[in-house]
């Protein structure tokens, strides 16, 4: 085979990576992972982060409110309960270095009479609100900043004195600063689990991705080292995943047509070079010969009229390879008309029958009528003409060829049969082989140079149809051609 | 008859001018598109030979420059391009004939010849060649009186031959003129039809009138 050496020739193609538009697979598999990942425990801590806000919140309140209860019932009984309220208000956080729960008692005239201690210097009574009514209770604390910067929630509420009108105003408040550190630690561990958790998904969604696309990698890989003439290769389907298996087959089966094709054109330039070189090798001989010395003119006539064959046969060659291999290219369309086949067998009969009268073998037509086929005229004749050649040729004077056509099932089948020498049946499987000869040494008078056939399977194929050969020695040898989608009138 | 070949190789032009000229025919030759449409258009030719594949400016460009001024001079392509495709092509920008690379010359002299004739002019009822008589109208033949007994494509055959006499044919036209076969069999069927026609034309008379060109074809002519 002469087409082998072409290996090497690999063609950098510039890398899909190289451009932006597009990202890797595993990138963005990678990105999507993480970025779901994180995005799934981002909510679950904001949710968790309102929770516990809304938890501290409603503590908070809780611990104002049981307060302004004491202080309501303690005030019912002012005078008796006052060193309990006293001591209630005012050292309500003794012993600890900054009270938390800040109170304050008001009287009828809006002055305080009892406030924890250092209550003035941070929450002024005005920066209360307006109190709610001595039968109801606050329903929510208000946050506000002290001038120095410290964040509190405050409540207001009325409170009965004894039975009379004698009404009081207790203000409380709630130190949030411990509270606030505290949270601001809570959030910044939250922060840090978040940041670790986008690192980890981001590591664990690249391994995972990497890891669903190694076989990936290796259909790459596989594909990488084919080169022309590593075309039997083949990606191995175990362990594929099923979608990368179905993709992987496709590619089997695409190279395994390429390698088809490949070897077609490998053998088809070898037969071309093998073909040409006979007549080539003719004409240069006798060229060199006639003008070693000097000759007559009848002779150089001779030369010249022996090569005009020559060169006849080099075109015949030619022109039959270039149909086959134009055909075999696919994509050839052919132009088919509706064909009346009686008169057209007839008149191909009438052509051939020349040579069969020579050879006294008869030729005969042999169809029922109104038989109409869609076919290319001039192929159809080809292809008939070739197989009726090659009866007439393989058959003994005294012998028959028959050329008989039927419609059936769908289709015309053209049937040429002879009593002729028959097919050794070891060469039947190759007949429609590009230069296939039964006689490997028969002169190409009698045998052409072996193409008839294939241009006969070429054009069975252009019309999607097909030919049978069967064969027996000294019997005979029927060719069946079937052409396919037929309209009966 | 004047013939303008638009040819770029060297031999193929050469050849053609020589054999052409020897056939009768006054021949020039133009070696690219651009400067053979000059000469098509400045000077006045009977037929323009055109190959497809030429420097500077294609056949088709030629054609289609041709078709676009109006030009009516008869255009054959000479080209290596074989497809139908190609042809039906050559042919829409109104070739009137497509011979592809290899061809015969005599076949191509035959083409020439079809293409000049197909201006009108009237075809004779009755062909007289020496002591053969064609009457083409009710389809008879005869020679010195006594009538050939022929089939028809055995008359259509010696017809086609006595229309132009001293014309060589060769096989393959006078396959695809008589029966129609348009490729190239590369079978002697042609021989075999030709021998037969001889046995009751020329055999049993002394003059013969079929003569074989050895490798070009046959030709019908007083000897």
């Amino acid at each position: 085979m002469s087409s082998r050496n072409r290996e090497g020739g690999r063609v950098d193609y510039p890398s899909p990576l190289s451009s932006r538009a597009s990202w890797s697979l595993t990138t963005r598999l990678t990105a999507w992972y993480a970025c779901s990942t994180f995005t799934l425990v981002l909510a679950a801590s904001a949710f968790l982060h309102w929770g516990v806000m809304r938890g501290v919140q409603e503590g908070n309140d809780e611990r104002l409110l049981e307060r302004i209860q004491i202080l309501r019932t303690l005030l019912r009984d002012e005078k008796r309960n006052e060193g309990v309220l006293r001591w209630e208000v005012e050292t309500e956080q003794e012993g600890s270095e900054s009270p938390q729960i800040y109170l304050r008692v008001l009287n009828d005239r809006e002055n305080s009479f009892l406030e924890t201690a250092g209550m003035s210097r941070l929450l002024p009574a005005e920066a209360f609100p307006v109190a709610v009514g001595r039968g109801e209770l606050p329903t929510r604390s208000l946050r506000v900043k002290s001038p120095a910067g410290r964040s509190f929630i405050v409540m207001a509420a009325a409170a009965k004195v004894g039975d009379g009108d004698e009404t009081r105003v207790i203000q409380a408040a709630l130190d949030l600063t411990p509270e606030e550190r505290l949270l601001r630690r809570y959030r910044w561990f939250l922060a840090m689990a978040l940041v670790c958790c986008a690192l980890v998904s981001l590591g664990l969604g690249y391994r995972i991705t990497r890891k669903g696309m190694r076989p990936l990698k290796e259909i790459i890989a596989t594909t990488r080292r084919i080169g022309s003439s590593t075309l039997n290769e083949r990606v191995s389907l175990a362990g594929l995943p099923a979608e990368l298996a179905v993709l992987a087959d496709n590619f089997n089966h695409m190279l395994d047509r390429l390698e088809q094709a490949f070897a077609r054109l490998s053998r088809f330039s070898a037969d071309l070079a093998h073909e040409l070189r006979t007549p080539l090798n003719n004409l240069r001989g006798e060229a060199e010969v006639a003008l070693g010395k000097a000759r007559s003119a009848a002779e150089y006539r001779e030369v010249l009229i022996s090569s005009l064959e020559e060169y006849a046969e080099l075109s015949r060659i030619i022109d039959s390879l270039l149909f086959i291999g134009l055909s075999e290219e696919s994509g050839r369309r052919i132009e088919c008309e509706r064909v009346n086949l009686v008169p057209e067998l007839q008149a191909i009969a009438e052509f051939y029958e020349a040579i069969a009268t020579e050879k006294r073998v008869t030729l005969a037509v042999e169809s029922e009528e109104g038989l109409w086929a869609e076919v290319d005229r001039v192929l159809f004749h080809r292809a008939l003409g070739n197989v009726v050649v090659n009866a007439v040729t393989y058959t003994p004077p005294g012998g028959a060829v028959l050329i008989a056509a039927a419609g059936w099932d769908a289709a015309v089948r053209v049937e040429v049969s002879d009593n002729g020498i028959g097919i050794p049946p070891e060469h039947l499987p190759h007949i429609f082989d590009r230069f296939y000869r039964v006689e490997q040494g028969r002169s190409r008078s009698s045998g052409g140079v072996g193409l008839g056939l294939s241009i006969v399977k070429t054009i069975m194929d252009l019309h999607g149809g097909s030919v049978e050969i069967d064969s027996e020695l000294a019997r005979g040898t029927r060719m069946v051609l079937t052409f396919p989608q037929i309209a009966k009138s | 008859m004047k013939v303008l070949v638009i040819e770029d190789e060297e031999k193929t032009a050469s050849y053609l001018k020589k054999g052409l000229s020897e056939q009768g025919f006054t021949v020039d030759l133009s070696r690219d598109g651009e400067d053979g449409l000059h000469l098509a258009t400045q000077r006045s030719y009977d037929l323009l030979i055109v190959d497809i594949l030429l420097p500077r400016r294609e056949g088709w460009w030629v054609l289609s420059e041709l078709k676009r001024a109006g030009n009516k001079t008869p255009v054959l392509i000479l080209s290596a391009l074989g497809t139908v495709a190609e042809k039906v092509r050559g042919l829409g920008l109104g070739a009137d004939d497509y011979l592809v690379k290899p061809f015969a010359f005599s076949e191509l002299v035959a083409r020439i010849h079809s293409i000049s004739r197909r201006s009108p002019t009237r075809q004779p009822q009755v062909i007289r060649i020496a002591d053969l008589q064609l009457d083409l109208l009710g389809h008879k033949a005869s020679r010195n009186g006594t009538a050939l007994d022929l089939t028809p494509k055995e008359f259509s055959l010696l017809s086609l031959l006595a229309r132009h006499p001293g014309e060589v044919f060769s096989r393959t036209l006078i396959a695809e003129q008589v029966w129609d076969v348009n490729f190239d069999t590369g079978t002697n069927v042609v021989d075999v039809h030709i021998r037969r026609l001889r046995s009751k034309v020329d055999d049993p008379f002394e003059k013969k009138l079929i003569h074989t060109r050895r490798g070009l074809g046959y030709v019908l002519e007083e000897p």
